[in-house]
């Protein structure tokens, strides 16, 4: 059980690769941390630097209070879940977790106490004799937490562990990683390119992109306010729409104008865009928050917008709708009774409650 | 304050030290291999390529017999102006029978091989298992023992070929058996007028395709199974023959598999040293010597250990060359899926 | 397939004479059959010939020099171990028994196939997993001797063997004139075949089985020992083979070195046999030699070639 602290760790492959760039994290102990970005962003970079897989160019890691840059991996008193699973061929599913014990000369029964008691919790004890290759992928994968869990380390490190996994499974083994993690009250660090995963389980996300921290804070807050236009883009599905647009003050109010239409920004949401008026901004909105204007949600700022359809698609609950506005297109997530099938001229509006804005030259939130 | 930075110049110390384990670890690995291979390999090709300069023979083999007399480029000058005193010995026309003899082989291997491996892929096709059992024996006798039975089978009285050979020319066309005693090995002339070739070229040939073709049956089979099935459908429905089907799909996506395996085969072929050895020995007139057992010649026969080092050194260049071009060649076919 | 019910017996007769595939699927139409079936026979055949030949020859019994007629089927005649027990005890005018000749080959293909895959396995390992300056340079060092026929270097290797010569009371030890000198120089050709066959399988292994072990409580040295070395038992078993089968038929080196019988190998004897001198030897003898050599290894390699040929083989080529 301890803290993990990134402190300026950059990572280098050969003089000019920077896989992670002066990366600042704290990681509080029993936290759950999230690492996500798109694949190549260096997050499985970092975290291969934790587990001392990977020697760090620049900074300091600590697990606790104890600076680990050049402590072995096998001292670093840290259990990994790979991709691959990396269960060993040729051992049983008992040696397999047993492995790392018998390395660390814990005497035999509480192994196999240990390794009883975890399989117990996954429910793989009838396959505790069987060799990985006789197991299905789900099962592999428990086997693989499994052999994490019998170590008792401090901290868990898990590298995209549901990515070979089919959907269904992926979503069980979802929830059952949360539960584990209730259960222990470890420290997890979760390393996935999929956002849906990363707000499900985290109890924080740090966002990165092309080796830099984006953003780390809870799932609902990035979700809510993001701080540039990557994480905005990165985070939800469909994602965010954007739309180039200019600040205006017409007669009093203050307006966007993305020059296919205008929108009125609400008075309370006004303040911190004045220096920006007259300047480039990026104007976006969350699909969820552009309505069918026949059906708009009660007490809501609307601001209608004419627009052509172009594609729909029916999910059942609610209707995706793919629009043309002038040279611009954009999702919607409207009410599943809306009438608008494509070719129409349709009418949407959107809730101007909840929009982002953001300086087109820095890409950073205005707000 | 002091106390820590003492503490981390400690560690540093330390921390460096296990650098260099880390840094030497490699080398220990390398350690047991290149110690043995420097000592009876890297030595020797060393200790050969200073021989190849000298006169070293018999008379220096006797323990602490004087060192052999420096000879400059003789060596070298000798076996290709055909000054070696080996009979009928002619550098050019080997190293030109030595490369068509690679590349005749490895043609009809690769092509046998692959029109075998076809059919042997066809839907429906009966006692399939049979045949692939059957087909893997040449693969897996020892090459050596093969070329011993063929020398025997191509035996002029005797021998299982002239004798299968009366056999069928009785059978069918009424032929009397003595009209059957070719002599495969030690004929001179030439079967074909135009061709300098003898007849136990075609001896070698018919042996070392016997031996040959299983292996690229097994290449291009392991890759026509590899080839999905809807290629074909999707073929069948643009309207290609079954002819266009093979040379517009089978044969392309064949390619990825059969190139690295002909290289193998070309340089496998070109230092074929049992086969004719044992065959045909080189003979007649050294019209079937290779470069390879006219190197073991000079060492086992004529105990010329200086010019035999020269002549190996030659070999040296030789398949260098011949291995950077087939590499360029592998590199050049690219395969499909990367 | 409209229904899964399995096809009655009568059904699967039915389709094979249609050419149908065992699951009914079209296959291809008789006319073609029979000719594929034509030229597929023939080639059994030609692959039988020499076979039957040599196996029908070495149990005739009359102890003959030359077969007068064309001996195909081992029975035709009657049969006879004669020409293996003669070969048993006594292969050569020298007087050196199978047995001996047997040994001598099975110690040098055992010892040479074992350094090779012990020494190797180590610098594959290197090669395959670890970085370090001048890797590319000891690769093509490795790789040039791959590309050598091992003729190629007899010349410096029978030179510098025959230099170490020890004093033994009333004889001298000559390396070059031993099994161990052979072992040697079979072993400087083997050896890198060894590393690269071996590299090539290592490559194979998911590095992430080694990662998986440092952090469960290995050091890098450990992770080889405990997790690659058992799992490249596989390469090791068939390197073994490979260098066993090549240093088992070996001849152009133990042919230039070994002059005492004594220390002669099978290839050696068998090479008597046929050789120019060799008239009076008759075929049945020849035969039953060649069977008593071929059969062991055949019979290996028969079961072990599925894991090798048109795989490792040429994976070692590729690199």
């Amino acid at each position: 059980m301890a803290s993990v602290t990134y402190d300026h760790v950059t990572k280098k492959f050969g003089d000019s690769m920077i896989a992670v760039n002066d990366l600042n994290i704290n990681v509080d102990d029993k936290e759950f941390l999230v690492l996500v970005g798109p694949s190549g962003c260096g997050k499985t970079t970092a975290l291969r630097c934790l587990a001392g897989l990977e020697e760090i160019t620049e900074g300091n890691i600590k697990i606790g209070d104890r600076v680990v840059n050049d402590v072995p991996p096998k001292d670093r008193d840290i259990a990994m879940v790979f991709q691959s699973y990396a269960l060993y061929p040729h051992l049983s599913v008992f040696d397999n977790m047993a492995f790392g014990l018998k390395l660390r000369k814990v005497p035999k029964d509480e192994i196999k106490r240990r390794v009883e008691q975890a399989a117990d919790t996954l429910g793989i004890k009838d396959l505790l004799n069987r060799k990985p290759r006789q197991l299905s992928g789900g099962q592999r994968q428990r086997v693989a937490v499994g052999r994490a869990i019998v170590r008792e380390p401090k901290v868990f490190l898990f590298d995209e562990p549901l990515s070979n996994l089919d959907a269904k499974l992926r979503v069980q083994m979802r929830a059952e990683i949360s539960k584990l993690h209730q259960q222990l009250q470890t420290t997890f660090i979760y390393v996935t390119h999929d956002q849906v995963e990363a707000m499900t389980m985290a109890s924080r996300i740090a966002v990165i992109n092309k080796g830099v921290l984006q953003q780390i804070d809870t799932p609902q807050n990035l979700y809510d306010s993001p701080n540039n236009v990557f994480v905005a883009g990165f985070m939800g599905s469909p994602a965010m729409n954007f739309f180039p647009a200019k600040l205006r003050k017409d007669a009093n109010k203050m307006v966007v104008d993305t020059s296919d239409f205008v929108l009125t920004i609400p008075p309370d949401r006004t303040k911190p865009l004045e220096q920006h008026v007259g300047k480039d901004i990026i104007f976006g909105i969350r699909p969820e928050n552009i309505h069918d204007a026949e059906f708009i949600p009660p007490n809501i700022h609307a601001e209608k917008v004419e627009a052509k359809v172009d594609v729909t698609e029916l999910m059942g609950n609610e209707i995706y709708l793919y629009l043309i506005t002038g040279k611009n297109t954009f999702v919607g997530r409207v009410d599943p009774r809306s009438k608008m099938r494509m070719g129409d001229k349709a009418q949407v509006a959107f809730n101007m409650d909840k929009f982002h804005i953001f300086d087109a030259q820095t890409e950073q939130a205005i707000r | 304050m002091t106390t820590l930075a003492q503490s981390s110049t400690a560690s540093k110390k330390e921390a460096h030290k296990k650098s260099i384990w880390k840094t030497l670890n490699p080398y220990f690995y390398l350690l047991p291999a290149f110690l043995i291979m420097g000592v009876i390999t890297y030595y020797p090709m060393l200790y050969q390529v200073w021989m190849s300069f000298t006169d070293y023979g018999v008379k220096n083999l006797r323990f602490n017999a004087p060192l052999p007399n420096y000879v400059g480029l003789a060596n070298y000058i000798n076996i290709l102006t055909n000054q070696l005193g080996l009979s009928y010995y002619d550098f050019w026309r080997m190293l030109g029978f030595n490369l068509f003899w690679t590349f005749s082989n490895v043609i009809i291997h690769v092509t046998l091989g692959i029109f075998i491996a076809v059919i042997l892929n066809r839907q429906g096709l009966w006692f399939k298992g049979f045949y692939r059992a059957l087909y893997i024996l040449p693969i897996v006798i020892p090459q050596i023992i093969v070329a011993n039975i063929f020398r025997n089978m191509f035996d002029p009285d005797y021998g299982a070929i002239n004798q299968g050979l009366a056999a069928l020319g009785k059978f069918f066309f009424g032929l009397s058996p003595d009209l059957f005693h070719i002599h495969w090995i030690d004929q001179v002339n030439y079967p074909v007028s135009w061709l300098p070739l003898t007849l136990s070229y075609y001896a070698l040939l018919i042996t070392n395709v016997w031996l040959g073709w299983p292996f690229m049956t097994i290449v291009a089979s392991g890759a026509l199974q590899s080839i999905p099935k809807d290629l074909y459908e999707a073929a069948r429905i643009d309207g290609a023959s079954e002819s266009q089907q093979f040379w517009r799909i089978t044969l392309p996506l064949l390619r990825p598999a059969m190139v690295p395996a002909s290289v193998y085969g070309i340089v496998m072929t070109f230092n074929l040293f049992s086969l004719i050895y044992f065959l045909s020995g080189g003979g007649p007139l050294r019209q079937t010597e290779i470069l390879i057992t006219t190197a073991y010649r000079l060492i086992n026969e004529q105990r010329l250990y200086g010019v035999a080092a020269a002549f190996c050194v030659y070999i040296f260049f030789i398949l260098l060359a011949l291995t950077l071009i087939t590499n360029a060649i592998t590199r050049a076919t690219e395969s499909y899926d990367a | 397939m409209p229904d899964s019910k399995k096809p009655s017996f009568f059904t699967r007769v039915r389709w094979f004479f249609q050419g149908r595939t065992s699951t009914g699927e079209r296959g291809m139409g008789f006319g073609s059959q029979i000719l594929s079936q034509l030229f597929l026979l023939l080639m059994a055949v030609i692959v039988l010939y020499p076979i039957l030949w040599v196996v029908s020859m070495s149990f005739d019994p009359r102890d003959i020099s030359r077969p007068t007629e064309l001996r195909l089927n081992p029975f035709q005649g009657g049969l006879s171990l004669k020409a293996y027990q003669d070969v048993i005890n006594q292969p050569t005018a020298n007087p050196v028994s199978l047995g001996q000749l047997m040994f001598n080959s099975f110690r040098l293909a055992t010892l040479t196939g074992i350094a090779s895959i012990i020494v190797g396995v180590f610098a594959s390992y290197a090669f395959s997993r670890l970085r370090f300056a001048g890797r590319q340079a000891l690769m093509i060092a490795v790789l040039t001797v791959l590309m050598l026929p091992s003729i190629a270097t007899l010349p410096a290797l029978f030179v510098l063997l025959n230099k170490v010569q020890i004093d033994i009371g009333n004889s001298v030890f000559n390396l070059r004139n031993s099994l161990i000198g052979v072992g040697l120089a079979v072993l400087s050709g083997s050896l890198p075949f060894a590393i690269w066959n071996m590299k090539g399988y290592l490559d194979t292994i998911p590095k992430e089985l080694e990662e998986a072990a440092l952090i469960d409580g290995c050091t890098p040295n450990e992770a080889f020992f405990r997790v690659t070395l058992p799992l490249s038992t596989p390469v090791l078993a068939v390197t073994f083979f490979l260098g066993f089968m090549s240093t088992w038929t070996e001849f152009a080196t133990s042919w230039l070195f070994l002059t005492n019988p004594k220390d002669f190998t099978l290839m050696m004897a068998l090479y008597n046999m046929v050789g120019q001198y060799s008239n009076s030897t008759p075929w049945s003898h020849f035969a039953a030699m060649s069977i008593l050599i071929a059969l062991p290894v055949t019979i290996v390699y028969l079961f072990v070639q599925r894991y090798f040929v048109g795989g490792l083989a040429i994976g070692g080529v590729k690199g």
